[in-house]
């Protein structure tokens, strides 16, 4: 189990995180959303030991992160996040490869095993790469170097997923098509996983929890359509919306209705 | 058609005072003239050429001169204008006196400003220090630069009577030349008749420097009864292979250190360590200022090689 | 669509695309044959002609036998062009790995020691110890290594910005701290007297001639360990070549592994500096080079950059102690003169 207790994150005399308390479930899909400067990046990232806590806990399977080295933090959370821009060539293999590295020998050397092959073709399939597995990362197009980023982080085994804004620059399709691998990959492997996005719809249509944020506080978390209501989404975001039903889904589906109150945008 | 001017200057041209207009016209033309170096003499009444092939244009007497290098500081003083020197370098410390004179920087990087607050007359440049530069701007300045190239012991013989000519002490610096002559012709007679010795000339040890076919020291080793082994090699100070200078076999190796050097370059080059040289101790330390100054103390330095090399010859 | 498990034939074809220990050791063994051949062959070239055959058999005697040469040939060849050219291998080796290695913690092609302004901060530590430590000859080593860890951490610290240091901040850092320490070595350049000034400024654009018998063992000792202690990063290193944030998520150590890049990089450069003065262009052609015929997985192109790297050097060199004789050039300039074409062919093909 992968959570945050009463977790409170300052710096700069800042407050980005003000006791937040989640937990991440096995086999479900956590949303996380909110305007800019809620304080959800710094959250997801506070979840692999990345940014450190001021008060409060992040627990893995009941310890506290900061107990773990990093290759074991690394082979039980594993993070999709806006790929960096690549300067060297490097094919979709041996990127993909990468997230091996965790179960590697306990230095900055070794060799991949025949079981990190395995590993790599099994999520080069699932996130349907295969064909592409020879190409250097740079002839990709967005989507597909997405998918690439995503099949890394698959790579890694780890049974907590955590994806920052893992949509956004992609087209359509390719929006869809992501969040559905991560959803097989829960399924499928009960692996849980935290999604932070913009894209409430989208939120609405993958999530099993969503949980919203607002001036690095909790506003309210439970099901898509306990959070995604109108009150809440026009008090956290300032701006009229319309919930209605997704017609096949049933899924709260979002429809901002005017300028922001707060805006002179006309 | 200027008939206003005309006008104008008619009547004053047909005045007695036209001597008075001469003078007036030459008063405000010194007034705009610029580069203050000129005030204190007007005339230019000399023309020489230096040893860039420069024409150097000089007033009648020189009172102000400031020397750019070690050597040229001792041949003012050596041809007896001493008192005349305004500024040298700091490095030039030979005679004692030279040390107390202003400082306008040192040899590589003089201070323009400071050379013209001193309103010197001329200024004395070696090559050695590389000042091709230098000496334009000294000429925007209106200030006369010499530039002096000695290649050998006659061209330094010349550079002293060029010296003492511009600087009016003429029979000083024929004396002078006279007497280095003589001794030079001594040195060159005790070893006539002597095998001449193989010579290496070790400039900077690590990396390996020495002495090539341009340099007057080369000249000198030669008249002092050796033979540089080097004296082929294009250049004047080239930087040597080490293999070059052990397969050379030198019989003599000659260091100039000590002076103004300090201890610096007193230990023979790793590559020349089992040479015929080293092995039979015919290493020379010499000192530096004499061999290393295109000026009097160059026939010092060359009684003292001549004495290392052939000793038998002076043996009195 | 899943792929069986036993699908050996598509893992073994994934295979043939990466880089794998075998395909390492063959390049490696490669480059070390070449090695070995340059040393022997070029040590059969220099400024003075020695007798082909007998040279050949002396060396392979390993110095044992003088071969028929005479004492002064078997000099030149086992006490000055010998430890010549295995002081350009070390020199060039070194600088060649810690250019591999900057390039690839600092993602960016461009890192090189030179650039950095490493080189310089070796140059001015070397200075200060000849200046002040003159008698000492540890004092070389030792400072030179300070002076290019203490401009790393410059060019580090001015490189910082809130988004980390970005390649782009970090060749602008580092070419700021360039400058500024080329204008202290000049200014402390005008403090040294004329014949000094001439032979410094020699070294400064790279000597290899002179002949320390104590620090060439400790230069070739670092230049190995150095390499070795990188090598055994390198697969942390390919994944801090993709990003600094990707890196730590998947499991490296960054800041340790920053650590000991910086340091055995710094040490690398210091020591070949104080040896030679700077040799640019070694630490940048020579890994594009590895990288571009072996692909950037630094667990090939690190090992591959060194032994690439001595053997440039020592071509170099064999050019600047040859091609003037009996004088010579700096080995610098002959790096640059090579180096610079063939960065700019590079650019074009990339």
């Amino acid at each position: 189990m992968l959570e945050a207790r009463d977790l409170t994150i300052s710096y700069n005399d800042r407050v980005a995180v003000s006791n937040v308390t989640l937990t991440l479930s096995a086999g479900e899909i956590t949303t996380l959303v909110g305007p800019n400067g809620a304080g959800k990046s710094t959250l997801l990232r506070s979840l692999n030991g990345q940014v450190s806590r001021t008060s409060g806990a992040v627990l893995l399977d009941g310890q506290p992160i900061e107990k773990y080295s990093r290759r074991a933090i690394g082979r039980r959370v594993a993070v999709v996040a806006q790929e960096a821009e690549l300067r060297f060539p490097v094919t979709v293999l041996e990127f993909v490869l990468g997230g091996r590295f965790a179960w590697g020998p306990n230095s900055g050397w070794g060799w991949e095993t025949e079981r990190d092959l395995v590993v790599a073709a099994e999520v080069l399939a699932e996130t349907e790469l295969t064909e592409l597995s020879g190409r250097l990362m740079n002839e990709l197009s967005g989507g597909e170097r997405q998918r690439a980023v995503l099949a890394r982080a698959l790579a890694t085994e780890a049974s907590f997923l955590l994806l920052d804004e893992p949509t956004a620059n992609l087209d359509l399709a390719h929006q869809a098509m992501l969040l559905n691998l991560v959803r097989n990959r829960c399924d499928a492997r009960q692996t849980a996983a935290l999604v932070v996005t913009h894209d409430l719809n989208l939120a609405a249509q993958f999530a099993d929890n969503v949980l919203l944020m607002k001036d690095g506080k909790a506003v309210r978390s439970g099901r898509p359509h306990e959070v995604l209501t109108p009150e809440l989404l026009s008090r956290v975001f300032d701006i009229e919306v319309l919930v209605d039903a997704h017609p096949i889904t049933g899924a709260p589906r979002v429809t901002p209705l005017a300028v922001p109150r707060t805006g002179e945008i006309k | 058609m200027d008939v206003g001017g005309t006008f104008l200057l008619a009547p004053l041209l047909k005045t007695k005072s036209l001597p008075a207009l001469v003078l007036i016209c030459l008063a405000l033309a010194c007034a705009c003239h610029r580069g203050r170096s000129s005030f204190s003499d007007l005339t230019i009444t000399r023309e020489v050429i230096d040893d860039a092939g420069r024409r150097v244009l000089l007033p009648g007497r020189v009172d102000r001169v400031i020397s750019l290098a070690p050597n040229l500081t001792e041949i003012v003083f050596a041809v007896g204008a001493g008192d005349r020197l305004v500024g040298n370098t700091t490095y030039c410390d030979y005679p004692p006196e030279a040390k107390a004179v202003t400082k306008v920087g040192d040899s590589l990087q003089p201070s323009l400003e400071r050379i013209i607050a001193l309103r010197p007359q001329l200024v004395l440049i070696s090559t050695a220090s590389q000042l091709e530069v230098f000496t334009q701007q000294l000429h925007d300045q209106n200030i006369a630069a010499f530039v002096t190239d000695p290649h050998d012991l006659d061209g330094v013989f010349r550079t002293i009577e060029q010296v003492g000519q511009i600087l009016g002490q003429t029979q000083q610096a024929s004396a002078l030349v006279k007497k280095l002559r003589e001794r030079t012709n001594v040195v060159q007679q005790a070893v006539q008749n002597a095998k001449p010795v193989r010579v290496f000339y070790q400039t900077s040890g690590e990396p390996l420097y020495t002495i090539g076919k341009d340099a007057f020291v080369t000249d000198l080793i030669r008249r002092a009864g050796g033979v540089s082994v080097t004296a082929d090699v294009p250049g004047a100070w080239p930087k040597y292979s080490n293999e070059s200078a052990l397969a050379a076999r030198p019989q003599a190796i000659i260091l100039p250190t000590g002076g103004s050097m300090g201890a610096a370059n007193s230990t023979v080059a790793e590559a020349l360590r089992n040479s015929p040289a080293a092995v039979a101790g015919r290493v020379y330390k010499i000192n530096d200022d004499h061999l290393a100054r295109p000026g009097p103390r160059l026939v010092d330095g060359l009684e003292e090689m001549a004495r290392a090399l052939h000793p038998e010859a002076f043996k009195q | 669509m899943t792929v069986a498990l036993s699908d050996p034939a598509g893992v073994i074809a994934m295979r043939r695309d990466r880089v794998t220990l075998r395909k390492t050791v063959v390049s490696c063994a490669l480059l070390a044959v070449t090695l070995l051949l340059a040393v022997i062959l070029l040590s059969l070239v220099g400024s003075e002609q020695l007798p082909v055959r007998s040279s050949l058999c002396a060396l392979l005697s390993l110095g044992t036998s003088p071969c028929g040469l005479s004492q002064d040939q078997f000099d030149i060849l086992f006490q000055i062009r010998l430890p010549r050219i295995v002081l350009a291998a070390a020199v060039g080796g070194s600088l060649a790995t810690a250019g591999a290695s900057y390039q690839s913690l600092l993602r960016n092609p461009l890192a090189e020691p030179y650039l950095l302004g490493i080189s310089n901060g070796a140059a001015v530590g070397t200075m200060v110890a000849l200046v002040f430590f003159g008698a000492s000859e540890w004092s070389r080593p030792v400072l030179a290594f300070a002076g290019s860890l203490l401009a790393t951490l410059a060019v580090y610290r001015l490189a910082r910005g809130r988004a980390g240091a970005t390649p782009e901040r970090l060749i602008l850092a580092g070419v700021i701290v360039t400058t500024f320490l080329s204008s202290v070595i000049v200014f402390v350049t005008t403090l040294m007297d004329a014949t000094r000034i001439r032979s410094f400024t020699f070294w400064l654009l790279g000597d290899l001639s002179g002949t320390s018998k104590t620090l060439l063992p400790v230069t070739i000792a670092i230049a190995v360990i150095g390499a070795v202690a990188l090598t055994l990063n390198a697969r942390s290193l390919n994944l801090l070549m993709l990003g600094e944030r990707d890196a730590f998520d998947l499991g490296v150590e960054v800041g340790r592994v920053r650590i000991v890049v910086f340091v055995v990089a710094s040490l690398l450069v210091g020591s070949s500096v104080a040896a030679s003065g700077s040799v640019g262009y070694v630490g940048l052609v020579v890994p594009h080079l590895a990288r571009l015929s072996l692909g950037s997985d630094n667990r090939i192109s690190i090992p591959a950059a060194a032994l690439g790297g001595a053997l440039f050097v020592i071509v170099a060199d064999t050019v600047a102690r040859t091609v003037i004789a009996p004088r010579e050039l700096p080995v610098g300039a002959i790096t640059a003169l090579i180096g610079a074409p063939l960065f700019i062919y590079l650019l074009k093909r990339a």
